[in-house]
């Protein structure tokens, strides 16, 4: 190359990465916020509220792997919860103890160290199994062929009973833990006293922010722009050199080895699972989460699966719901399913971002606004410029479009 | 030789309503290229409200059909001008995604209705009323299911082929902007595309569960529904042909597996999910369904 | 255009030597409808090579099938010594070739910065595991790469445009990023797709500009599909006009202003014929 003219506005030697988790010091602040606000919860917050955090911490693992097929590599999957269970199973055959009941499978008792690792790349085999023949397919197709999936691996979950326990189920799940202490019986540490559910949450936030790096610093490197390419099109990035099979091939992998996991702590967590547990609505409850979280985000998965998961637990728990609902029988988990089907489909008509979208464009607003109130024309026309790009193509619409583009109408 | 052709008959019974729903399915996609989910859970819909006008209301199998039908279709004219609408130009992603919403809504508002007492699943006779000749039993509600099947395969027929919306319906199917060009209220077609499937919907769902022996309505209606999602790909998504071909493949494969898995090997359920193993292999060879049509992407 | 003529004075004997790109009677076919007809040309290294014909003519079936999107059903293409039709479209970024597109919606919400550095997708290496981890090689070659396309960006003015998804932009800028994302591996060949359509005067003559900078000081070897005649005839060398899929004229700008067949391709049989005479009424002109 020739050596560059100077330029107007000069560029820092090396550039932070576009959306770097923890650039500004207002995210920063907001970060420090949340782990504090969790902190109080984790301390005070009594178990039954420890119990829903972890929950959601699990799901969110799950929710970051579905955003990898899906949000940013745009393959539509419904399969997500057989990997869970695929997880689950493996993790419960390799760590499990003695069983529970008759009936009930056993387990090797390998450590926690083995099982963890190995139900995730149990998950990630049966993918890369898998995958060859599924992402041959696109759209419609591929979206029938993972609920295909759900249905065998029900199928397959039911016969394997010296595994799964058959329809009567699997009690016989490990717990986490090193050498002679585990989550299932702890004892005190450093005269601190917790419970297994505090334990849990003291493993899963780790996990899941280490999962949630992960899925952030790929999206933000080479391969994660190669998926976003081959959502937008395939074609067009094919010319660009990306190698399609590869790079929808790796995101499957990456997807199911999360879900598997997921799954494994899913199971350690609640200590039981039936082939059902891995069923469909589970898959779509996950798809909820990230569409109203937000597609191709870490954020948006993790917003996502607390909304999902734990928004309706807040609801029973605070008996947020009607009384004249309740006497009809209706649960906590039937109104909630109303709430993100509709969720679903208003914030698919409004905010395709999600809520990391809507969160993005008040802080936009806010910001201009702020500039205005402060130095007047000037400063508002600054900030405008600055923020040049419309809100509106902030809408993260998903996948190929075919021709000329078109900025959504406001 | 009597099980084969019980099994044959249960499984035509079976295909025609899937092919039914199948059917209502092309329709949508054919007409606007939407792939509708929630057709599951317009059968769910139709059916229930047919359930309670019968059971409830105490009306006529005939008119609580009816009201069935128009309930459903205005469901899906509503859905359409509502939430469709808006949504022209999206990804396809979006739009399925949408109509998941739809589906999960749909499910779980029936889910509450229905509370712990569902009332009994409608049907024209007496899940006991047959034709018995020899050892099979030719249960009348199948035939009736597959004669309404037949009907609305020739009245669709009809209507496409022979009446001026038919006509608009189909070239808006091939080309959108060309019929927008020749002066074909689109919306219209959209709206009649969406009521003639949620229609289609109740019927299905009617005979369906109709030919399924339950005698109480059952809230997994929609869910059984998803089995018609092979015999939609197995027909290609835009075939009216396929779609019945499809419908009526799957429900033999169906029966048939059932039928004969006593034999231990294959396990339980096996034919739960022998349709999509069907689906999977013809999907190998022909990554559009048997009788779909390839889609080109433009750069 | 004078600044344009005059840079490109001393065009005609590029370069000279073992052509880089060879394409010998391609024909291609789809629908019952024949894009391409035995097509043969060949381009020198270094060369800037406009391909033109009227509407419908096959010149975007031509890139289509160099950038290997399309098969031909007969024919060969040879480059740099090699046979190009047994690639994949995702292996010809690592042959060295890329292409801009004609139309560019594909990507609304990619910023310029992460369009350019799609563009080197086939010049880094990093895969999941190391995007992953970040620490280390991946993070180097992030670096690395962001600096190199910074100073592309320069090059091209889109500094100021960086952060801006590329939906936003306005037409001729987004144009622009596109050329950038192309130039962004290093191709020795650059296929340009209709790289002014919608361009204004003073635009297009802005990117005339860049490719003859292209050509004289990267010495990228460029191939042209293009319409606004004036722009090729004054930055071309070699010229190849398709017709109906066949090519029926190849030559230096010149000779192919003057080609009758060429003026009757575009301008129809009677004018080609028949120059006009002034004052003239009542010449038929083809519909």
């Amino acid at each position: 190359m020739s050596t560059p003219t100077p330029v107007a506005s000069p560029a820092p030697a090396s550039m932070p990465a576009h959306s770097g988790l923890f650039r500004s010091s207002r995210n920063r602040g907001l970060l420090l916020g949340g782990l504090i606000v969790l902190g109080v919860i984790f301390l005070f917050g009594g178990d039954g509220w420890v119990s829903v955090l972890n929950f959601t911490m699990v799901m969110a693992i799950a929710a970051l792997g579905l955003n990898v097929l899906s949000g940013y590599a745009g393959q539509i999957s419904l399969g997500i919860a057989f990997f869970m269970g695929v997880g689950a199973y493996t993790a419960g055959w390799l760590g499990g103890g003695k069983p529970l009941f008759p009936g009930d499978p056993s387990g090797l008792g390998l450590s926690f160290l083995i099982w963890l690792p190995a139900s995730g790349i149990a998950a990630a085999l049966i993918g890369a199994l898998i995958g060859p023949t599924a992402l041959r397919l696109k759209g419609f197709y591929l979206a029938i062929v993972t609920l295909a999936l759900i249905f065998i691996g029900q199928y397959l979950f039911i016969n394997l009973q010296s595994i799964t326990g058959g329809t009567q189920g699997r009690y016989n799940f490990p717990t986490p833990g090193f050498g002679d202490f585990t989550f299932a019986s702890p004892v005190p540490i450093l005269g601190l006293e917790f419970t297994t559910n505090q334990w849990f949450f003291l493993l899963l936030l780790p996990l899941l922010a280490l999962a949630a790096l992960f899925v952030g610093n790929v999206a933000r490197t080479r391969t994660g722009r190669a998926w976003q390419a081959v959502r937008d099109n395939e074609v067009a990035a094919s010319i660009m050199g990306v190698n399609l099979f590869e790079a929808k091939m790796g995101a499957f992998i990456l997807s199911s080895f999360l879900a598997g996991i997921a799954g494994a702590l899913y199971a350690s967590l609640t200590g039981i699972a039936t082939p059902t547990t891995w069923n469909l609505l589970l898959s779509i409850q996950l798809i909820a989460a990230i569409l109203i979280g937000g597609v191709a985000s870490v954020w948006g998965s993790i917003l996502g699966a607390a909304f999902v998961f734990a928004v309706p637990v807040a609801l029973n728990t605070f008996s947020l719901l009607p009384q004249s609902a309740s006497s009809t029988g209706v649960s906590g988990g039937d109104l909630s399913a109303i709430f993100y089907g509709l969720l679903i489909i208003v914030f698919l008509l409004f905010e395709p971002a999600g809520l990391v979208g809507l969160i993005r464009r008040l802080r936009t607003a806010s910001q201009r606004f702020d500039a205005r109130r402060k130095g007047g024309e000037t400063a508002a026309a600054m900030a405008s410029s600055e923020h040049e790009t419309p809100l509106e193509v902030e809408r993260m619409d998903l996948a190929r479009q075919t021709g000329v583009s078109q900025l959504p109408d406001q | 030789m009597t099980t084969f052709i019980q099994l044959i008959f249960s499984g035509l019974a079976l295909g025609c309503g899937y092919a039914l729903i199948a059917l209502g399915f092309t329709i949508i996609y054919k007409a606007s290229e939407v792939i509708n989910f929630a057709q599951g859970e317009f059968l769910l819909v139709g059916t229930f409200i047919v359930a309670v006008a019968m059971f409830s209301w105490r009306v006529g199998f005939i008119l609580a059909l009816l009201i069935g039908i128009a309930a459903t279709a205005v469901i899906g004219v509503v859905f359409e001008r509502i939430v469709l609408q808006r949504m022209i130009g999206r990804p396809p992603f979006t739009i399925i995604m949408v109509t998941i919403g739809l589906d999960v809504l749909l499910l779980t508002v029936v889910t509450i209705l229905v509370g712990g007492t569902p009332p009994a699943a409608p049907a024209p006779f007496d899940s006991l009323n047959a034709i018995t000749v020899g050892e099979v039993k030719f249960g009348l509600n199948a035939i009736a299911s597959m004669i309404v099947t037949a009907l609305v395969c020739a009245a669709l027929y009809a209507f496409l082929r022979f009446t001026r919306y038919g006509l608009a319906m189909r070239a808006t199917a091939i080309d959108q902007e060309a019929a927008l060009a020749m002066g074909i209220n689109i919306r219209t077609v959209y709206a009649l595309a969406w009521g003639i499937a949620g229609a289609i919907a109740t019927i299905g769902g009617v005979f369906l569960s109709a030919s399924s022996n339950n005698a109480l309505f059952d809230v997994g209606l929609g869910q059984s529904a998803l089995a018609a999602f092979p015999a939609i790909i197995l027909g290609g998504l835009d075939s009216i042909l396929g779609a019945v071909v499809g419908g009526i493949t799957i429900g033999l494969v169906y029966m048939l597996t059932q039928g004969y898995e006593s034999s231990g090997f294959l396990g339980t359920n096996f034919h739960l999910i022998a349709p999509y193993l069907v689906m999977i292999v013809v999907l190998l060879i022909r990554p559009y369904g048997l009788f779909g049509k390839r889609k080109v992407e433009r750069i | 255009m004078s600044a344009i003529s005059a840079a490109s004075a001393d065009r005609s004997g590029a370069s000279s030597g073992e052509p880089l790109l060879t394409v010998r009677g391609i024909t291609v076919r789809f629908a019952g409808v024949t894009a391409l007809a035995d097509v043969s040309f060949a381009v020198r290294p270094g060369e800037l090579f406009a391909v033109i014909g009227p509407n419908g003519a096959g010149k975007t079936s031509l890139f289509n099938v160099l950038s290997r999107v399309y098969q031909p059903v007969a024919g060969s293409v040879s480059y740099d010594g090699r046979d190009l039709l047994r690639l994949k479209p995702h292996q010809i970024a690592g042959a060295s070739i890329a292409r801009t597109f004609q139309n560019l919606g594909q990507f609304p919400h990619t910023t310029v910065l992460d369009y350019l550095l799609l563009g080197r997708h086939s010049r880094m290496r990093s895969g999941v595991l190391l995007g992953g981890i970040y620490l280390g090689p991946a993070r180097a070659e992030e670096r690395e790469n962001r600096d190199y396309c910074q100073r592309l960006m320069a090059l091209l003015g889109l500094e100021r445009y960086r952060d801006h998804p590329l939906g936003s932009l306005p037409f001729g800028l987004q144009k622009r990023a596109d050329l950038a994302r192309a130039l962004a591996p290093r191709p020795r060949l650059l296929l340009l797709d209709e790289p002014v359509a919608g361009m204004s005067l003073e635009e297009s003559q802005d990117l005339a500009a860049v490719l003859l900078d292209i050509k004289e000081q990267l010495g990228i070897t460029q191939i042209l599909v293009e319409h606004d005649m004036a722009m090729v005839m004054g930055i071309a060398d070699r010229v190849l006009v398709l017709d109906f899929g066949r090519a029926i004229a190849e030559g230096v700008p010149a000779d192919i202003q003057a080609n009758p067949e060429v003026i009757k391709a575009y301008l129809g049989e009677e004018i080609a014929d028949k120059p006009p005479a002034a004052g003239a009424v009542g010449v038929e002109t083809n519909g």
